[in-house]
């Protein structure tokens, strides 16, 4: 038996050891890898930004691909509803800061990776000094005003971005600010008005969707690290994936703007802003409390609504979430009639039943108490304005109604 | 007249509630990208916050923002709204 120090005899031109060898053997003779793309990803520093759906399979993937460091942002903690999808988090994490959580997966996974996490809102004060100690960015949040930020700081920094985003059965991926590549602004230089954007704790979204997007997210982070100039990186592209439809799209984009606010020409944009501000919404996909949209005399509170109840005072409790929803939950004797259907000429004449030959008051009910103001107005809009006294929404919806009234009730 | 189909995704599709795809009928003399979303708007108010935030899309290539361009019935269209969530 020869001694084990004749390794470097063995091996030129690089310095993996036996054990790297071994364990990323398949990736090495992969075409377009070999040592050179192996010790480049070792080299390498990939920071991922947001540790949820998208985050977890990226940060798994780098990792097991042998990625050298992996540095990991988000604030939120491991809840018992994102195992589901977030696949780097486990049962027994439920409550440790998600960042801590994924890195524990990814030390029992690669211990030859180095994590460095950062349990906290990335926010204008912090993104910089941040994103300074890594080569890469993969976009892997959840909110609008991130990934302005993210995008934003990345152009400032020069680092490229591997961006990826999903919602139900869909998903878009794509690179930016990549070999003079456009950014996210180039794209969408105007941020959608906040109650147009759906969240997925409102629309939902599947595991193998935030795995598919994820997984690519990881792959371009790997042809970016190769630097390969055949490798087709996917850039100047958006990749669209349909989940229901099997179909993915991949369309071009015109190269960067002249006319980008951050990337252009002539930027105005030469500093970090207040993205909440711009985007009107937080860095943040949770809901928290819905304001009050609606005149005080529509809102009756759910404790109201509890003394209503044990009065026994006649009254129509009409649900307005979508019908999947309504299926999962719902309080005893409510009716349903989606947001979507409530205006439509069927709906309105079985409210004016209600309102007017029965005179009964309408309490409308949705999960947070917010569509349920929607609801009142389009209804104010089709009835007599001598019924409008009788609607009201209830404030907070089913979640003030488990969180205030019954605990038991079925959160989701 | 003349038919345009559009694929529709995400936020757009949700909206609209008619599937995966839209068609519009534009009068020949008026075939243009404008002139789609004009006709998008009219027949789909509730689209328009929306729509404005859109990247459209003729054949696989995103259109500049406020490019108008000529299409024909040939022509996909496609409206892709940007996808935030993760």
């Amino acid at each position: 038996m020869q001694d084990s120090s004749n390794i470097a005899s063995y091996t030129q031109n690089h310095s993996l050891d036996n054990k790297e060898i071994e364990r990323y053997g398949r990736q090495l003779i992969t075409p377009d890898i070999g040592v050179q793309g192996q010790m480049l990803l070792k080299a390498a520093k990939v920071l991922i930004v947001g540790a949820g759906g998208l985050g977890c399979p990226v940060a798994l993937y780098l990792a097991a691909a042998g990625v050298g460091m992996l540095g990991i942002v988000d604030y939120d903690t491991v809840e018992i509803g994102n195992l589901h999808r977030q696949i780097g988090h486990r049962e027994s994490s439920t409550g440790v800061p998600k960042c801590e959580s994924l890195a524990a997966q990814i030390k029992e996974l690669n211990s030859l990776v180095e994590t460095k996490t950062f349990n906290t809102v990335f926010t204008s004060d912090t993104a910089i000094d941040i994103i300074k100690q890594f080569d890469i960015v993969v976009d892997a949040s959840d909110n609008v005003a991130t990934r302005y930020l993210v995008s934003d700081a990345c152009v400032l920094t020069k680092k490229p971005l591997v961006s990826g985003s999903a919602l139900k059965w869909e998903g878009q991926v794509t690179v930016y600010n990549y070999n003079n590549g456009p950014c996210y602004r180039c794209l969408f230089p105007v941020p959608p008005p906040a109650e147009t954007v759906t969240r997925c704790s409102d629309g939902g979204v599947l595991g193998p969707i935030v795995g598919v997007i994820g997984s690519l997210q990881a792959l371009e982070t790997i042809k970016i690290i190769n630097n390969n100039p055949q490798n087709g990186v996917l850039s100047g592209r958006l990749m669209i994936y349909d989940g229901l439809a099997a179909v993915f799209r991949t369309v071009r984009i015109r190269s960067k703007q002249a006319s980008c606010q951050v990337c252009g020409d002539n930027p105005t944009i030469t500093q970090l802003i207040d993205y909440t501000q711009f985007c009107r919404s937080n860095y943040s996909e949770s809901a928290g409390k819905v304001e009050d949209r609606v005149e005080k005399e529509k809102i009756l509170t759910v404790d109201q609504y509890n003394d209503i109840l044990k009065s026994s005072t006649k009254h129509i409790l009409l649900d307005v979430r979508p019908k999947n929803q309504f299926e999962i939950c719902s309080l005893p004797n409510s009716f349903n009639i989606p947001i979507e259907d409530i205006d439509k000429e069927d709906s309105i004449e079985k409210i004016n039943v209600w309102v007017k030959d029965d005179q009964l008051p309408v309490y409308l009910l949705c999960r947070r108490g917010n569509k349920s103001q929607d609801a009142v107005e389009s209804i104010c809009k089709k009835i007599d304005s001598k019924f409008h006294s009788q609607l009201k929404h209830i404030k907070d919806g089913l979640l003030g109604w488990a969180e205030s009234i019954d605990p038991s009730f079925p959160i989701y | 007249m003349t038919i345009i189909k559009c694929l529709l995704f995400a936020k757009v599709k949700e909206v609209i509630n008619k599937g995966e795809y839209i068609e519009i009928e534009l009068p020949d003399t008026e075939c243009t990208t404008n002139n789609l979303l004009k006709h998008i708007n009219e027949q789909y108010p509730q689209v328009k916050d929306v729509l404005s935030t859109c990247l459209l899309a003729i054949n696989l290539e995103f259109l500049k923002r406020d490019e108008d361009r000529v299409i024909q019935s040939t022509d996909e269209v496609a409206i892709i709204p940007p996808v935030s969530g993760g």
